[in-house]
């Protein structure tokens, strides 16, 4: 039966048919690859001609549980004795150290997967750090001709003594690393070995050794950096220094830098600047003006902007008044924590947000000429804690998003979409008729309840 | 002409005839590979794939051409995408499994991907027993047999 081919059979039988069964032997392996290992080992109770398939899935992801170290451990070792010449695509895998999870297995095993061809590589310690027994990555990882992506938390990596080459890495994620090397460039080596990197994300630690992060790649499409927001090491100098003539989509998130640069960012189109600008106590005012206009005006062509309400809050403190221009910037979306003091300061900032006052005019040059879509929506980088105060004083605040929401629609000529988180609330009573001349807002129903005031 | 505009001809296992750009029939590595090794008929016959699976891979093909083709916001364009993925193979399993057969004779990787990822998200966290009920697979072990098999991996079937 497995010889007809499926369409020429009658349809009624077509519908009993196992069609998975029916798939040659390499299709079902490729879907056992989508699998965890753990379920495409049961898949060998299921027939006859399941009971080996999963030997052949060219990939491993396995994560360890508390119980079960030793026999996944025997049980990888087998896996790939068995497969000693086959070529492996994939290889996850999740540990923790303090359970007794052997890492130098674990590294031989990295070791062995990079050295069968491994094009994707997930290696997570799921216990945080400072344990001294944390292994180091094999140095295999710096010079493989077919990794695609590499993702790699919590696990040490030490300065490899040979020039990186990862001639096919397309997307890396480096989160919480422990590198105790000296050389500080160590990130900018490694970055300077993937000349295809499209997509970078990097999640720094506060007791890092690379202390300035320089992102210089002309291959790099989407970049993401991230920090503990509240970690300010004083004493110590982080910086951020992006050149990237590809770039496209940016989402700061780094708290720890005083300093961040960006050069060249020619394509940049969408920007969310998750970030404080770190001040520390000890900043000159002066200089931080300066460095954090430079900044805003390395990223003035963006189109499409996302800034939380406290980065608004910290940039406004910074410059005043004196923000760039962006001449480009056609969506711009607020996140707000729903405060109503620093609404006001929102609305501040607004006022000065690409300002050419226009014979006593304070309204924002970018409203009257490009802003075609404004969002707002609520702040989702910030703890638990503050959501629940929100919704807290949500209940019983009159909701100052009004007051945004008219100014944007009183003062925009070229608005054709406007959204915001509070569109399940109900209109608040304002009655209609008020002189609007925005005939281009193509409103979702609630966005009349702001036109109606 | 130029290049991009070129028509070709898709013909399915009943003779049905589509017609799409180059493109968007390079996207089917098999055709691409036809076209550069010299195949210049403007009319390729697809046997083993029947018209209502050719025309969706075609509409796959076509989204993905077009998506790749959107200057600028490249966030959001992998967005669509995604959802239009997710819909696209939201299929019932007959369906699902035609586009599995078709996207690997065509050789389109990324049709392949999502309906190989949709079977094993089907698969995943479920009971043999479901697994069998779901896909019509018929258990041919003795119980003593699957028993064995079993044993052999148990840790695999701990909860």
């Amino acid at each position: 039966m497995r010889n007809v081919p499926f369409l020429l059979q009658p349809f009624e039988r077509r519908r009993e048919y196992d069609r998975i069964s029916a798939l040659p032997d390499p299709l079902i392996t490729e879907i056992l690859l989508w699998l965890p290992t753990r379920d495409s080992v049961k898949t060998s109770v299921l027939s006859t001609q399941w009971r080996n398939l999963w030997l052949d899935v060219p990939g491993l992801d396995i994560k360890f549980l508390f119980s079960n170290a030793k026999t996944i451990t025997s049980f990888i070792e087998r896996f790939l004795e068995f497969n000693r010449d086959a070529r492996m695509r994939k290889f996850k895998i999740t540990y923790d150290t303090s359970k007794g999870h052997d890492p130098f297995g674990i590294r031989e095993w990295i070791a062995t997967a990079i050295s069968r061809g491994a094009q994707h590589l997930d290696v997570v310690d799921t216990f945080l750090r400072y344990m001294s027994f944390k292994e180091f990555m094999p140095l295999d990882i710096y010079k493989s001709k077919t990794l695609v992506s590499l993702k790699l938390v919590e696990v040490r990596m030490s300065n490899p003594d040979f020039v990186v080459s990862l001639p096919c890495l397309k997307n890396m994620h480096l989160e919480k690393i422990m590198y105790s090397g000296e050389d500080p460039s160590f990130m900018e080596k490694l970055i300077s070995g993937c000349p295809v990197l499209e997509d970078l994300t990097v999640f720094r630690s506060s007791d890092d050794n690379v202390l300035v992060l320089r992102v210089t790649s002309k291959s790099l499409k989407r970049f993401r950096v991230w920090s503990d927001r509240w970690s300010r090491s004083n004493s110590r100098e982080f910086a951020l220094e992006i050149d990237a003539s590809g770039l496209k989509y940016m989402k700061l998130g780094d708290q720890q830098s005083k300093r961040i640069v960006v050069k060249n960012l020619r394509s940049l189109f969408m920007i969310d600047i998750d970030s404080i600008f770190n001040g520390g106590s000890n900043t000159n005012l002066e200089m931080k003006k300066d460095t954090t206009r430079d900044f805003l005006n390395g990223i003035s062509r963006v189109r499409h902007m996302i800034v939380p309400q406290l980065t608004l809050e910290v940039l406004y403190r910074y410059l005043g008044s004196n923000i760039p221009i962006f001449p480009n910037l056609k969506h711009l979306t607020l996140c707000v924590v729903y405060l109503p003091f620093s609404f006001w300061q929102c609305i501040m900032y607004l006022n000065n947000l690409n300002v050419e006052k226009h014979e006593g005019s304070i309204v924002p040059q970018c409203l009257l000429s490009t802003l075609e879509c404004v969002e707002i929506r609520e702040f989702t980088g910030e703890e638990t804690r503050t959501k629940k105060k929100i919704m807290k004083q949500k209940k019983g605040t009159f909701d100052p998003l009004m007051n945004v929401a008219r100014y944007i629609l009183e003062n925009s000529l070229v608005l054709n979409h406007f959204d915001s988180l509070s569109c399940n609330q109900p209109n608040l009573g304002y009655r209609q008729g008020a002189s609007y001349n925005q005939k281009r807002i193509f409103s979702k129903t609630w966005v009349f309840n702001y036109l109606t005031f | 002409m130029s290049e991009s505009n070129k028509k070709i001809s898709l013909i399915s296992s009943e003779g049905e005839a589509f017609e799409v750009s180059e493109a968007v029939a390079r996207e089917f590595e098999i055709v691409a590979h036809m076209l550069e090794d010299g195949c210049s008929g403007s009319s390729i016959p697809i046997t083993t794939v029947d018209s209502n699976i050719l025309g969706k891979v075609i509409e796959y093909c076509t989204k993905h051409v077009e998506v790749g083709n959107v200057e600028g916001n490249s966030e959001k364009a992998e967005k669509d995408l995604e959802e239009f993925d997710k819909r696209f193979i939201a299929v019932e399993m007959n369906t699902l499994f035609s586009l599995i057969l078709a996207a690997n004779y065509l050789n389109v990787k990324g049709l392949l991907n999502i309906g190989c990822q949709k079977v094993a998200d089907t698969i995943k966290d479920m009971k043999p027993e479901e697994v069998r009920s779901i896909f019509n697979i018929e258990n041919d072990y003795t119980p003593a047999e699957e028993e064995v098999v079993r044993k052999e991996n148990e840790w695999a079937f701990q909860p």
